[in-house]
């Protein structure tokens, strides 16, 4: 499946901070599967990420301070709904961990109109996916507490590859700049009434994905920013 | 010698907030709260004995029991206020940086 098999705008959104290293081949792999327009999101970064996203065929749209990925994500999909009206955006890792092979699977049920939203999970099924035991105790303990807070059962909550249809472009707002707009992402399923679906996903981790991910006690942090926005808002 | 340490203290701090008053820093609310609350605390000083009654009838033995728990109470309020504070201008930023990121990005198409 591809962009034009399905007469459908459809863009990747790819946000990074500091991925010089990695992004060209990240690029080169969204696009060896058919998809030609990709969008990098450039999180301030200090290197050659926006350079080498540009030569690498991505259009880049680069915030000028370093912001997050929360907000990252958010220019990306303000940008593209005000700009090129899509009719599918497909969110992407810029670390390497997401494999293009999975996005076709991922938009199948907004294709059908089966779903608003796609969200890919590394737990859905045995797909190959091996997780350090720390990093599996960590994300589960994070599942457990998004689901009690939102009241949406999922199965992986913080995985940044998913896909938004039509009605969920127009309707998710991220006020959320750090890597809490994950929980506020599935929060807004049930407040927008978003039909949503999960799709197995193959996440690859490698040392530099692990070593640019968050850490374990990050999520802690996480968990309290949920809390007090919630008392906040 | 104590009390003349704490009402200069006082004088200093009430000083403070005539100042952002008068430079608009603060609005006349936060102004009034703030002499309210040295105005409270200088009588306290001059009559101890009064924090007694007020405890007692909120059924707190010791006045000075009770203004240790309000004070408390004061803190987490005064810190919960900074924190929405903080949170609002840390969003404030992030809109400004969105928009501004994509009205260069918009430039620099056309």
């Amino acid at each position: 499946m591809n962009t034009d098999s399905h007469n459908r705008n459809v863009w990747i959104v790819i946000p990074a901070y500091n991925e010089g290293a990695v992004i060209a081949g990240v690029i080169a792999q969204v696009r060896a599967a058919g998809y030609k327009n990709i969008l990098v999101v450039d999180d301030g970064s200090a290197d050659t990420t926006a350079d080498k996203a540009r030569k690498a065929g991505a259009e880049v749209l680069s915030l000028v301070i370093n912001r997050g990925q929360g907000a990252a994500l958010r220019t990306g999909i303000e940008y593209l709904r005000e700009t090129e009206d899509p009719d599918i955006i497909v969110t992407f890792d810029a670390d390497g961990q997401h494999r293009s092979e999975d996005i076709a699977a991922l938009m199948l049920p907004i294709v059908e109109d089966r779903a608003d939203v796609v969200l890919g999970s590394r737990f859905l099924e045995k797909n190959g996916t091996e997780i350090p035991l720390i990093r599996t105790l960590v994300l589960k303990a994070g599942i457990l507490f998004t689901n009690i807070v939102s009241g949406v059962r999922l199965t992986d909550t913080h995985n940044g590859f998913r896909a938004l249809g039509k009605k969920a472009i127009r309707e998710i707002g991220i006020t959320q700049r750090g890597m809490e707009h994950a929980s506020e992402i599935i929060d807004c399923l049930s407040r927008k009434q978003l039909r949503y679906v999960e799709v197995p996903v193959h996440i690859e981790y490698s040392d530099y994905s692990l070593g640019k991910g968050q850490c374990s006690s990050a999520f802690i942090k996480i968990g309290a920013k949920v809390i007090v926005k919630k008392l906040i808002d | 010698m104590l009390k003349i340490i704490l009402i200069a203290f006082i004088v200093f701090a009430f000083s403070r907030a005539v100042l952002r008053f008068r430079d608009k820093s603060i609005g006349i609310r936060e102004f009034l709260f703030w002499t309210f609350l040295w105005t409270i605390v200088t009588i306290l000083i001059f009559n101890p004995n009064i924090s007694d009654i007020a405890a007692t009838s909120f059924g707190i033995g010791r006045g000075a029991d009770a203004a240790f728990f309000l004070s408390i109470i004061l803190l987490f309020y005064a810190m919960f206020r900074l924190y929405v504070k903080i949170d609002k201008l840390d969003r404030d930023i992030t809109d400004l940086t969105v928009e501004v990121s994509k009205k260069l990005r918009e430039h620099d198409r056309l």
